[in-house]
């Protein structure tokens, strides 16, 4: 009876020499006994048991690097590393095709290391950053059932959290602001000088700078914001406000706000160096805001949320659920007037580390990153390492043959499996790193690719880091270890007596290991096909959004008005202006555009007989050229009135079919209750109001000058090769500062502004294409090697054929069979990959692009095509080689 | 006190060693340990202590036969050396000095 052989060579290895024998005896006897006894299963139990119980500091031998060196001699290595390289040397397309599809895999995955690594190195400095959260909260349509997240919060909020949560540590309110002109004296000329578009601003207290942890160049840190009218400066800003001041003489200094307001720097910090979402760089004392000149118009208003960010720190032992519960208390409490508001509110609180990301309660800010499409970079960086480890076995087996003779040698003269492995993966090492040192050279080239996830990345001085090293290490190191370990196994192998009786022949196509050739072969294929598909797909979505009618005119629309002028003089005086301009068609004024991004949504009532329909319904303010200039269709009914003052109404179709109705001519005359009651004028079709993720909603329109702030303007249509536009915009922009004389005219396209919804979708595109083209190129790599090969094998046959006359197009047939079998393969088992993958994409779509089936050949052709293109090369020139030089050669 | 160091397990050993005389190697000083003080006696615990008795110079060992039940692996045999004689003698002695000095009524138990 034998006991179990892997604890017993675990043990023979483990064991102290000199105790070895005489312990192992023992363990055999009482096993024979135990056998007798017990019977075999649990002899072998008791074994196992006894062996592990065995691994003890007395009876383990010690582990001397010398075990390790006798393995890794210097003589053997440097035998190694020599044939090795001549190996790499003599079959050098093979060799090439390795490095070039490893170093494009390695490239890949390092820059997208540097992306997330990046992106994850946020806000990792702050002292107890996982005790620092950020107040978000829910809305939840009462009546409809939809929400939607922000991280806006009312103006109030933080001083009363402050006064009222326990269980906090420290409070900082941050109210975002823009400064379209800040103006600064400069001394030595006592000019004025003006800095525009500033937009780093905040309005807080000294709690936040001991939150964030900066540092303090000049000013009290814990006075310098008490009190109204005093600025902290980043140094960099105060460099750029007062480049010839020294640091320590710019407290004190004055600086105009916007023209109006006159504000003291108190304080200067060091700007901070880390990556972080705290990126202000001016500082306004929080008490200005209280001062009856710069309260903002909705300060006191608990359910108004807009500019105001509230981030609080834990103390130590509190629980989140404990703070959640008292800030939703107290807001519920102090928002008791406006409980009839169509919208509940939650607050939570969110992590430091994911303010840097979008969430669901910042969807819609730009600037931040996306952990899906970082996922989605990770993913693609693994298939790219992947396929090239693919490329690099199928060759190394198919080639096996070669370096049998090699082996089976090195076998005689003694040399262990393990030792032949180590050769084979050291072989897999030198090429790996040739690949990496490759890579690290193309990088800087492949950083512009991708550059539209990550600007900042490309000025970084990146080689520098010691992170990417040691990524790099680990990667060389794992790629080798990947596509070496199966070869070393196929490779080491090899029975010396039958490799040097020549019995080791080239494999037939029949054998397992070429099975597994032909398996990882279609892997690759089935990658690069979904990724084929996939980008097909998303593009054809992606321009079905573009292109689809919305409902609405947005070419040659723009729009403009970054000012709230509550009265009507102005604006009507603009709007003449406007108006006999030549180059435009029409202006109009309205709230926004009929596309934006806009939520003002609100719960309206209406009342027929006993019936009440309470509908979360969106709210559109413009004047009698609004739909007119938008092109939006009006179904019954008339427009609005010019001048109107809030007494009528249009409604969307899908309001009709929500209140009841069917005719459009029946809702005619009708009230709805909004904000008092208001007669409906008329029906307009439907039009998509935000992107198309999402759904039509109620809608109506109504006037009200004070509210509307936008100028919207159609241009006459621009001819071929005219610069019309431009002319009227300069006209436009000069009518602007007649009357608005000291304000920024800032203007965007209405089409500009409906592709920006898209971002994400444009850049998932970008990515997909990158992919796409990657992975053709990594797998057809490989084919190529393999149809080389396998060409090469059978030249001999090609040239009997050839003399006994098949033509050259039969030959080609003959050869590219079998590998265009595989791509079929791939393209079967990638279609429901990629119609699956993509049919879950388009969920998030409310109105989507079909999955035509067409798509679907298209993609498996264009990838049939490549491969056949591919194997041409190496096909027809064997082919249509001169017979008698290949039968000749033997 | 720190003259001859010896364990409770170790001292089994010993005595173990001793009843046995010329027939103390692994498997014979297991089984009699588990026979006699019906304790199950893992091979692990019994060789790390067997080292450590002869590195302390309690016992010394020869190698003895093979045998077909042994794979041909021999057998070691185990001896009480002087020092491990005076070991034993002084783990009695001291204990029985210390029995000595309990007082008659610390047994006097309910």
């Amino acid at each position: 009876m034998q006991p179990p052989r892997l604890f017993q060579r675990l043990f023979q290895w483990l064991c102290r020499p000199d105790l070895k024998k005489h312990i192992e005896g023992d363990l055999i006897e009482l096993y024979q006994e135990r056998v007798r006894l017990n019977g075999k299963t649990k002899a072998d139990l008791q074994f196992m048991k006894d062996v592990l119980l065995l691994m003890r500091p007395g009876i383990i031998r010690s582990f001397k690097p010398a075990f390790f060196i006798t393995q890794f001699r210097y003589g053997m290595l440097k035998n190694h590393f020599k044939s090795g390289w001549r190996n790499l040397a003599r079959h050098k397309t093979f060799t090439a095709i390795n490095i070039l599809g490893l170093s494009v895999g390695i490239c890949a995955s390092l820059i997208i290391f540097l992306i997330v690594e990046y992106d994850y190195s946020f806000d990792k400095f702050e002292k107890d950053n996982h005790r620092i959260y950020r107040v978000v909260e829910k809305y939840t349509l009462k009546v409809s059932g939809q929400h939607y997240g922000s991280s806006a919060m009312p103006d109030l909020l933080p001083a009363m959290v402050e006064k009222e949560v326990t269980g906090l540590e420290t409070v900082v309110g941050l109210t975002r602001a823009n400064a379209t002109k800040i103006t600064v004296n400069t001394t030595a000329t006592g000019k004025k000088k003006d800095f525009e578009n500033q937009d780093k601003i905040v309005y807080t207290n000294a709690n936040y700078f001991e939150m964030v942890g900066y540092r303090w160049v000049a000013g009290n840190a814990l006075t310098a914001l008490r009190e109204p009218y005093t600025v902290v400066l980043s140094a960099n800003t105060a460099k750029l406000y007062f480049p010839e001041v020294l640091e320590s003489e710019v407290i004190g200094k004055e600086l105009y706000f916007e023209d109006s307001v006159r504000l003291t720097v108190t304080g200067i910090v060091s700007d901070l160096d880390a990556n972080t979402v705290f990126n202000y760089n001016t500082f306004i004392s929080r008490t200005t805001l209280e001062t009856a000149r710069m309260k903002p118009r909705f300060w006191d208003r608990w359910n108004h949320s807009q500019a105001t960010l509230l981030y609080v720190k834990l103390a130590g032992g509190t629980g989140i659920a404990q703070i959640n519960r008292q800030i939703n208390n107290l807001f519920n409490r102090y928002n008791q007037p406006n409980s009839g508001d169509p919208e509940r509110r939650a607050f939570d609180l969110q992590p430091l580390k994911d303010a840097h990301f979008k969430t669901y309660y910042d969807s819609s800010s730009t600037g931040l990153a996306d952990k899906s499409v970082l996922s989605g970079l990770q993913a693609v960086a693994t298939f790219l390492l992947l396929l090239a480890c693919i490329n690099f076995i199928n060759l190394t087996t198919a080639q096996a043959s070669r370096r049998s003779k090699e082996i089976g040698i090195r076998k005689t003269m003694g040399s262990s499996r393990f030792q032949l492995m180590i050769q084979f993966i050291g072989e897999t090492f030198l090429v790996t790193c040739i690949s990496a040192l490759l890579a690290l050279a193309a990088t800087p080239l492949f950083l512009r690719a991708f550059q539209s996830f990550i600007p900042q990345i490309t000025s970084l001085g990146v080689w520098k880091q010691p992170e990417v090293m040691v990524f790099l290490l680990i990667l060389v190191i794992v790629v080798s270890v990947l596509a070496g370990i199966y070869p070393a196994l196929i490779l080491s192998s090899f029975k010396p007596v039958s490799v040097l009786k020549n019995q080791v022949n080239a494999e037939t196509g029949m054998s397992a290991k070429a099975g597994l050739r032909k398996g990882l072969t279609i892997f690759q294929f089935v990658i690069a096909q979904v990724f084929i598909l996939a980008t097909l797909l998303v593009g054809k979505q992606i321009r079905f959004t573009l292109g689809k009618d919305i409902g609405m005119k947005k070419d040659a629309v723009l729009y403009f008005g970054n000012y709230i002028d509550t009265s009507a003089s102005k604006k009507i005086l603009l709007l003449t202006k406007l108006q006999s301009i030549p180059g435009i068609e029409m202006a109009s004024l309205s709230m926004d555009p009929p596309s934006s991004t806009s939520t003002w949504i609100d719960e309206m009532k209406y009342t027929d007989g006993n019936r009440l329909v309470q509908t979360n319904v969106q709210v559109k303010v413009g004047d009698s050229n609004y739909i007119k200039l938008y092109r939006i269709g009006l179904v019954a009914g008339r427009n609005l009135a010019n001048n109107d003052t809030m007494g009528d109404l249009l409604i969307n179709e899908t309001y009709l079919h929500g209140l009841g109705f069917t005719d459009p001519k029946d809702v005619l005359g009708r009230f709805i209750n909004v904000y008092g009651n208001k007669r409906v004028v008329g029906v307009v079709k439907d039009f998509n109001q935000k992107s198309l993720r999402e759904i039509i909603m109620p809608l109506l329109i109504t006037g009200g000058i004070s509210s509307e702030n936008t100028f919207n303007v159609s241009l006459q249509p621009q001819p071929e090769g005219f610069s019309t536009w431009k002319e009227t915009i300069g006209q436009m922009r000069q009518a602007w500062k007649e009357v608005y004389p000291d304000r920024q005219f800032e203007y965007r396209f209405l089409d500009d502004a409906i592709a920006e919804y898209y971002t994400a979708e444009q850049q998932l595109s970008t990515l997909l294409i990158w992919s796409s083209g990657l992975t053709i190129f990594i797998s057809c790599l490989g084919l190529l090697g393999l149809v080389i090969y396998v060409t090469n094998q059978r030249t001999k046959e090609i040239g009997i054929r050839k003399v006994v006359g098949a033509t050259v197009l039969q030959l080609v047939a003959l050869l590219s069979a079998g590998f265009i079998k595989l791509v079929v393969v791939a393209f079967l088992i990638a279609t429901p990959i990629a119609w699956w993958g993509v049919n879950a994409w388009l969920q998030g779509f409310a109105y989507r692009t079909k999955l035509s089936w067409w798509i679907f050949p298209l993609g498996g052709g264009i990838l049939v095509l490549l491969a056949l293109i591919i194997m041409a090369f190496k096909v027809f020139r064997v082919a249509n080689a001169s017979m008698v030089r290949i039968l000749r050669s033997e | 006190m720190k003259k001859f160091q010896l364990g409770e397990f170790e001292e089994i050993i010993l005595l173990t060693i001793g009843i046995l005389y010329k027939d103390a190697y692994g498997v014979s000083i297991k089984k009699e340990i588990e026979e006699r003080l019906t304790r199950s006696v893992s091979m692990g615990a019994l060789h790390t202590a067997l080292v450590r008795l002869e590195e302390k110079g309690y016992i010394e060992s020869s190698e003895g036969e093979g045998g077909e039940e042994r794979a041909g692996r021999p057998k070691k045999y185990f001896r009480i050396t002087a020092l491990g004689k005076k070991a034993m003698e002084y783990a009695r002695d001291t204990r029985n000095d210390l029995w000595k000095a309990i007082p008659n009524f610390a047994f006097k138990l309910k």
